[in-house]
């Protein structure tokens, strides 16, 4: 088993369902989950905001609890909501087969785009395999859009990395912000937060002073100078630090000529920038799905880096 | 009131089933003395137990019923056991009320409430009970459960 868990925030259950749920996800064996919170219905957008988890769960109410239709709507409206913002969240509701709710639960999960609905009538080591199963389905897609999206579609690319960079680096990597302008003028594609907690974001810290990291999307086919040139001015010590990641879909031809260019760049700054290809995304989505730490990889890729420089 | 209410806890739903122990056995006066997840184990457990208070789940497989005999049955056998009957369902707790059950609520109550119902059940029961605690654990259910919001359903001792 690995050691990436799969954080689930639960939302609008009952105590005893929430206490419930929450018992038998993290005693189930080899237990993969992590529960990141609980909410009510009001909260949910901010906790998920806040909190980002992978999988999100939401109790509906039943009829005698929800005689004016109230809380089903406001539920509905959260989750469309939510699915909106926040596209990487997996959302599955939970109801009670074979009553009328289990029907509007059906119903809602085409609104708001719910992947599953699940019965609480569930045991603990089925619910487990359920929210795995719809965890490594989320991965298997965004594996999917990778390869299906064309070079060119910098748009495209920006979304698919907004949603995909919390699903690998998160905890490790926090608060990740997009299109970030700086007094400069400088537009930032993704900065986040360095936690400073896994061994690779420590050497980062140490080596180049990096609180943040800031990520630049170019959905090229190979690096350019240019590219690196513009992701180096936006490392700045007084701010980011100085660590950046460039995604850019293939390779180089010839690498030797990659890592003098930066050698070049970024040498007398204590400055450092990773280029990622399409590869290296689907591997850590891979790892990612299998429960390993995808940040293993990229700490493997700066080594790398850092003996061929 | 007495040191230790012991509890045994049926119901074939495991969500709930696990919610409502874990609920129960964070309490240092509560122990939950087994758990039966078959409606046909429910009368031989409590023979075998012998607790103070059954919290028993309404609706097994689908059936409305399943219960209503078990209740009456453990009622004129066990007088002295406490039935807390929790259910997903509001309209089997007038069943389970009429069926001798010393209270009921869906399951939506809040974990005080669970909590007060079962400490309200065992106070209308037990020999150690002086007189005036059963109305004082009543009230606090009763002021509690009026606190909570929406509308949960809860039939008290």
């Amino acid at each position: 088993m690995g050691n990436a868990p799969i954080s689930v925030l639960l939302a609008n259950l009952p105590d005893i369902y929430l206490t419930g749920i929450s018992n038998l996800l993290l005693n189930v064996e080899h237990s993969p989950f992590r529960i990141v919170g609980s909410t009510s219905l009001d909260n949910v957008m901010e906790r998920v905001r806040e909190l980002r988890p992978h999988l999100l769960l939401v109790g509906l109410p039943r009829k005698g609890v929800d005689v004016e239709g109230m809380i089903i709507e406001r539920a509905e409206k959260a989750m469309v909501g939510i699915r909106k913002q926040f596209r990487e969240v997996v959302i599955a509701v939970f109801a009670i087969p074979g009553v009328e709710e289990y029907q509007e639960a059906l119903a809602i999960t085409k609104k708001a785009e719910v992947e599953d609905v699940l019965s609480l009538e569930m045991g603990g080591a089925e619910l487990a395999c359920c929210l795995r199963q719809l965890f490594e389905q989320r991965t298997e897609v965004y594996k999917q859009c990778l390869r299906d999206l064309p070079i060119g579609d910098g748009k495209g690319y920006e979304s698919f990395a907004e949603e995909v960079l919390p699903l690998l680096f998160k905890p490790h990597f926090s608060r990740f912000r997009s299109q970030v302008r700086r007094g400069s003028g400088d537009r930032l594609d993704f900065v986040c937060r360095n936690e400073g907690q896994h061994s690779f974001c420590k050497t980062i810290l140490r080596a180049h002073g990096a609180r943040y990291v800031v990520f630049e999307t170019k959905n090229e086919a190979m690096p350019k100078v240019a590219h690196l040139r513009q992701l180096a001015a936006f490392l700045t010590p007084a701010t980011t630090g100085r660590f950046g990641i460039l995604l850019v879909r293939q390779p180089p031809r010839q690498l030797q000529t990659l890592f003098k260019r930066l050698g070049d760049l970024l040498r007398d700054d204590k400055k450092m920038i990773i280029v990622l290809y399409d590869d290296d995304v689907l591997e850590m989505l891979d790892m990612r799905m299998r429960l390993l730490e995808p940040m293993s990889h990229l700490e493997e890729r700066y080594d790398y880096y850092m003996m061929h420089m | 009131m007495h040191s230790e209410i012991r509890i045994l806890l049926a119901g074939d739903q495991t969500i709930s089933r696990e919610g409502i122990q874990r609920i129960l056995e964070s309490e240092s006066d509560m122990a939950i003395v087994g758990t039966v997840e078959t409606s046909l184990e429910v009368i031989p457990q409590v023979r075998a137990k012998n607790p103070d208070v059954l919290v028993l789940d309404l609706k097994w497989h689908g059936d409305d019923e399943a219960m209503d005999d078990v209740i009456a049955q453990l009622r004129r056998d066990y007088p002295k056991i406490a039935i807390v009957c929790l259910t997903v369902y509001e309209h089997l707790i007038p069943r389970a009320k009429a069926a001798g059950a010393t209270c009921a609520a869906t399951k939506d109550i809040s974990k005080n409430e669970v909590l007060g119902l079962v400490r309200a059940a065992y106070a209308s029961v037990s020999p150690d009970v002086g007189p005036g605690e059963l109305e004082k654990a009543r009230s606090a259910l009763e002021h509690l459960h009026s606190l909570e919001k929406g509308n949960m359903m809860i039939s008290l001792p």
